[in-house]
């Protein structure tokens, strides 16, 4: 096995495991805070990512993705408030389990389904990324451009939220993703003339504005916590037998969903967790539990959450296309190395890949540990004033986009992509797919150029593939559906 | 192009189903918008001119002037415990061409 032959070897050098507890430490740290999300945590440490080796960089940003769904129910059962949003279901039964006195059991249910799901879920990178990989080595422009036309139009039209607003912000995101100087033909491209923009900018400095600086503004003065936190001892953590009876079936279907929608493009952990829920509800005759403290209803959608944060990496390390923001954020960091995650990734760089499938398992049992013996370290921390802690967050994201260039007008885009983001959020528009156009539209447009070079202009022909047809058909498909859905909702 | 084009047409679409719906307006966070805004604008007027040291000083204080609670005793800390210990982090370990106060250190 490579994982045992490469994988850990690369994964348990000191170094790496030192940023993987630091990943996974500082991941469970915002997972906690309600008002920071994971994402927007990845996006702060990027830039310290830049001076790192690119297997520690990605294993250390992985380690704070999953590590934040850990960290994320514990305020969602302790405060009622979801610490990330793949969490938010959790309150349901969590906080009424946490009023009936039963928060330590509560805690130690979500860990425990927190591991499985992420067990599960790393099983499945490994069998699946590889096969999935060796499928994608006959890919051609074509393919690529077809399978990436359709996790655009994904992104856009399966998330949360009005669908035609996503689909916008998914325009939004490729035009800004268009800022600079076009590879092919030289031309400048929405420059205006400003030096600055003559290279565009890195996915950074938008997911800083529109994820940490958005978030701040939004949270001030809207998070209210601090007293009603009792302490949790550990002798309370232990749930009955007749607990972990009832959550093995509900996890079994959890890490199903998860992995089902977590390499999906445009689905992700929060929707995996609202359907686990969902599905939950249904497999249940005494429907009416849920919502007053089930266990059920905490142990599927946490280990949905989880397994479908593992398995994200799927299309983002074989194919290089990210299914989710946070994905298309770390794909960024990749590429910042030099690295196109693709199908020959495995076989060129199996250190890395391997390397950090090793430190999924690494991290998660770091993580198991973090989250049941030392509980009562991060319900302290929720206790930690939010006033405090924002101007630090903002703190963060100055230094971190200043030291990538040195450029204060760097920092200066990132103010307006913050206000700007707060605007459209009033608005109900959703930042995340605005991420990935901002990825995958040049990535697109790349390939689709090459194609065209191929079939000498002849978009036709792109259909002659059958893999790129069955892709053209599904994007169409998915555009009908979502010009039909959104034209009934006006109705 | 054509993303500008798709970009007005979707926004005009979203205009006119705006317009056709009986609309919540949402309630608006303004102090903490302004106050953000100010606090990270006077830090990108003062890295590059006066050094780290007061840019993150100047951040932190006019940050936290969104907070409905103020207790400036402990800000004020805040405020200089972190400065110094970003100058630290940044200009000597990392050892980043970053400045701490101009014409000091």
């Amino acid at each position: 096995m490579d994982l045992f032959t490469i994988g850990f070897p690369v994964a348990l050098t000191l170094i790496n495991v030192a940023y993987c507890f630091l990943g996974v430490f500082l991941g469970t740290f915002v997972g906690v805070l309600p008002g920071i999300s994971g994402l927007t945590a990845v996006a702060l440490l990027l830039p310290l990512s830049y001076h790192l080796d690119p297997t520690t960089a990605i294993i250390m940003l992985g380690g704070l993705y999953y590590g934040a769904e850990y960290g994320g129910s514990t305020a969602s059962i302790l405060l009622n408030l979801p610490g990330t949003a793949s969490n938010a279901v959790t309150c349901l039964d969590g906080y009424p389990m946490a009023r009936q006195g039963r928060a330590g059991p509560a805690l130690f249910i979500t860990s425990v389904a927190s591991f499985i799901g992420a067990a599960i879920g790393t099983v499945l990178v490994m069998f699946l990324a590889p096969l999935l990989a060796k499928f994608a080595l006959s890919f051609h422009s074509a393919e690529y451009f077809s399978a990436m036309l359709l996790g655009l139009v994904a992104a856009g039209t399966v998330g949360q939220g009005r669908r035609i607003k996503s689909v916008a912000m998914v325009v939004l995101g490729m035009t800004l993703g268009m800022i600079g100087i076009d590879t092919n033909t030289g031309v400048f491209r929405y420059t205006y003339g400003i030096a600055n923009l003559y290279d565009g900018f890195p996915i950074v400095i938008l997911a800083m504005g529109f994820f940490g600086v958005t978030e701040v503004i939004n949270s001030i003065n809207r998070i209210k916590f601090v007293a009603e936190v009792g302490d949790v001892s550990l002798r309370s953590l232990m749930p009955t037998a007749e607990d972990f009876r009832r959550i093995t079936k509900p996890m079994m279907r959890g890490a199903a969903v998860g992995s089902f929608f977590g390499p999906l493009p445009g689905t992700g952990p929060t929707i995996a967790s609202f359907i686990a829920y969902a599905v939950e509800k249904k497999c249940h005759k005494d429907e009416d539990r849920f919502g007053k403290g089930a266990v059920e209803g905490i142990a599927a959608p946490e280990t949905a959450n989880n397994a479908a944060v593992q398995t994200s990496f799927i299309p983002t390390l074989t194919l290089g296309i990210p299914g989710s923001a946070t994905m298309a954020v770390m794909l960024g960091a990749l590429l910042v190395h030099g690295i196109q995650p693709g199908p020959k990734l495995i076989v060129e760089q199996p250190e890395l890949f391997w390397g950090v499938i090793a430190s999924f398992w690494i991290g998660n049992i770091f993580l198991l540990i973090l989250n049941i013996p030392f509980i009562g370290l991060w319900v302290r921390i929720l206790k930690i004033p939010y006033k405090f802690l924002y101007p630090c967050i903002l703190c963060m994201i100055c230094i971190g986009v200043y030291s990538l260039n040195n450029s204060a007008f760097d920092v200066g885009m990132v103010i307006i992509f913050g206000v700007f983001g707060y605007l459209l959020k009033l608005m109900d528009f959703e930042p995340a797919p605005m991420l990935i156009g901002f990825i995958l539209g040049p990535m697109v447009e790349q390939n689709f150029r090459r194609s065209m070079v191929i079939t000498h202009g002849d978009f036709w022909a792109l259909f002659e593939r059958p893999i790129t047809a069955t892709f053209l058909i599904l994007t169409l498909v998915l555009l009908v559906w979502m010009i039909y859905g959104s034209l009934r909702e006006s109705r | 192009m054509i993303l500008g084009a798709t970009s007005i047409v979707l926004g005009i679409f979203i205009g006119v189903m705006g317009w056709r719906e009986k609309g919540r307006i949402p309630s608006f966070n303004l102090l903490p918008l302004v106050a953000v805004f100010a606090g990270l604008s006077s830090f990108v007027l003062l890295i590059d001119r006066v050094g780290i040291i007061p840019a993150v000083c100047a951040l932190i204080l006019v940050g936290s002037l969104a907070g409905h609670e103020k207790n400036w005793t402990s800000t004020v800390l805040l405020a200089f415990v972190f400065s110094i210990l970003s100058w630290l982090i940044f200009s000597i370990i990392l050892e980043l061409p970053v400045v701490g106060v101009r014409g000091l250190i």
